[in-house]
């Protein structure tokens, strides 16, 4: 159960986290705030049963599903043969390779991309990834096995152009 | 014949030709020579004599092969991209770790595979933020207001009890034996409130008042002895101080499950309305009373307790109307050892919205 206090340090704590996890996966900067919105409404209203322990769970959670609903009704994804336009001249390595990345991000299946951003961006174990996309271990081991050999391969083509 | 030999240049041509560096019309040119200076044929079979010939072990093969240094590790191509992976996701223990190290020593190429996948770890842009987390947030509550609603939950419990006691108090006078009727007089002298007990009845541990001063905090709990007791004790004095004590025995309230209990919406003239009684037993042993519903009159009770406090038409407001009627039913359950339950009703056209659930709850 969590009050009132404990809902808004949750808010304090995850709601940026929450967002950078939507806008990743949504490309759209409304919809992104929307999913922030209503996981937090959700976790209101479910404030009685909801685990203080386990409040950034839930969270991402609830908003892994809305993400899932929301792209599938809207298709604000970014198409995977659409991602690959990218200007590598200019680009510096360092400064430029999280943008590199991000793109290449793009390229991967959705739940390869889910489980690639709850494992860098938040730091997620892959119990705890798999409780959140309803995954067990194994299959979550295998996605972000597949989701960083992808990227690799994405990156190698970027760095033989160079 | 292009080929011209003579005395001054015969020892070039004749050591390509021990060599074997000639061609036919070298030979050729060469023999012809030979023939017509003697001395000279003389000189070359002794030069053909010194040549030395390839010493047999030349042509031995021996290896060095057994020199060289192989990986014989677990690692190999088909399984490389995991060890790298699991480098990546610190998966690795120390064994295969030293393991990858070596390969990387024989496999420079496996070495930069492994910086390029390092490459791909994401990081979160933290510029990126979340901009609207004051529509998020809820209103804290301060303590003080904690104190206050604590009062106002007693004031539901006392309030709801004084009126399911009025309703014992009204109870309907069948025909009784006289040892009914003896059973009846102890019931009405142990099931009494303040408010409705008759004057000439003793009183002593039944009755009931209450005082609230300004920082009260009520504790209820229920006693061993089944008796509902309710203590005040005075924060200011840091002493529990028993206010009076309230005992009930041999009673047995029954509530029964409805459907129709309404929500909050109903008209606060409903405050005054008294539960529907669907049966009202008296034995020897127990009386029972069984209530259609209790919907009106708890419910705008409730509300209107939590709708003192109603400042503006927010969301805020609407939290703290149902945590009121929350608090006031989970004091009631805890004295009870009921379930009624608030439940959130709310919706846009109506935010104070809550409904009102109770299974059956009893005294005893």
């Amino acid at each position: 159960m969590i009050n009132a206090e404990k809902y808004n340090q949750a808010v304090d704590l995850h709601s940026d986290g929450l967002y950078r996890f939507a806008l990743k996966q949504l490309n759209d900067t409304e919809l992104a705030k929307d999913i922030v919105q209503e996981s937090f409404t959700r976790l209101w209203e479910k404030r009685e049963t909801v685990n203080a322990d386990k409040v950034k769970s839930y969270l991402f959670t609830i908003a892994y599903h809305l993400i899932i609903e929301t792209a599938r009704n809207q298709q604000k994804k970014t198409k995977l043969s659409d991602a690959g336009a990218i200007s590598y001249s200019g680009a510096k390595r360092n400064h430029e390779l999280q943008k590199i990345l991000e793109h290449g991000l793009q390229k991967l299946s959705d739940i390869q991309r889910t489980v690639l951003l709850l494992r860098d961006y938040e730091g997620y174990n892959y119990q705890e990834i798999g409780e959140i996309t309803k995954l067990n271990e194994s299959q979550v081991k295998v996605y972000i096995f597949r989701a960083r050999i992808a990227m690799r391969e994405y990156l190698g083509k970027l760095e033989n152009v160079l | 014949m292009s080929v011209e030999i003579n005395r001054n240049n015969y020892e070039a041509y004749l050591i390509d030709y021990l060599d074997g560096n000639t061609n036919k019309e070298t030979e050729m040119a060469i023999q012809l020579f030979l023939i017509q200076n003697p001395d000279i044929e003389e000189t070359f079979a002794m030069l053909k004599e010194s040549k030395f010939e390839k010493p047999e072990f030349e042509n031995a093969s021996v290896s060095f092969e057994h020199l060289k240094k192989f990986y014989n590790g677990k690692i190999n191509v088909s399984n490389l991209d995991e060890y790298l992976v699991d480098e990546l996701e610190n998966n690795l223990n120390n064994e295969q770790k030293n393991d990858l190290n070596i390969y990387f020593e024989y496999f420079p190429e496996a070495k930069k595979q492994s910086e390029l996948l390092k490459k791909t770890v994401l990081s979160p842009d933290f510029a990126i933020v979340y901009d609207d987390k004051k529509k998020l947030k809820k209103q804290s509550k301060a303590p003080i207001y904690y104190i206050t609603r604590s009062a106002i939950a007693a004031a539901a419990v006392l309030l709801i009890m004084v009126l399911i006691y009025n309703n014992f108090s009204e109870p309907k006078k069948p025909i009784l034996s006289n040892n009914e009727r003896r059973t009846e007089t102890k019931v009405e002298t142990t099931v009494n409130s303040q408010s409705t007990l008759p004057k000439e009845k003793p009183v002593s541990e039944n009755k009931l008042s209450v005082k609230f001063l300004p920082k009260t905090e009520v504790k209820i709990q229920q006693m061993p002895s089944q008796n509902v007791d309710i203590d005040f004790i005075n924060i200011a004095e840091q002493k529990q101080e028993l206010a009076q004590h309230t005992t009930i025995e041999n009673e047995e309230l029954l509530l029964m499950k409805t459907s129709d209990f309404p929500a909050a919406n109903n008209d606060f003239s409903d405050m005054n309305s008294k539960p529907i009684i669907e049966n009202d037993n008296l034995n020897e042993n127990k009386k029972t009373k069984e209530f259609k519903t209790i919907g009106q009159w708890f419910a705008s009770a409730t509300k209107k307790i939590a709708g003192k406090y109603k400042t503006k038409n927010t969301e805020d407001d609407q939290i703290n109307t149902s945590d009121f009627a929350a608090l006031a039913a989970g004091a009631i359950n805890e004295i009870t050892g009921s379930r009624i339950r608030i439940t959130e009703k709310s919706s846009p056209s109506n935010p104070f919205a809550f409904g009102i659930e109770s299974e059956k709850f009893e005294f005893k």
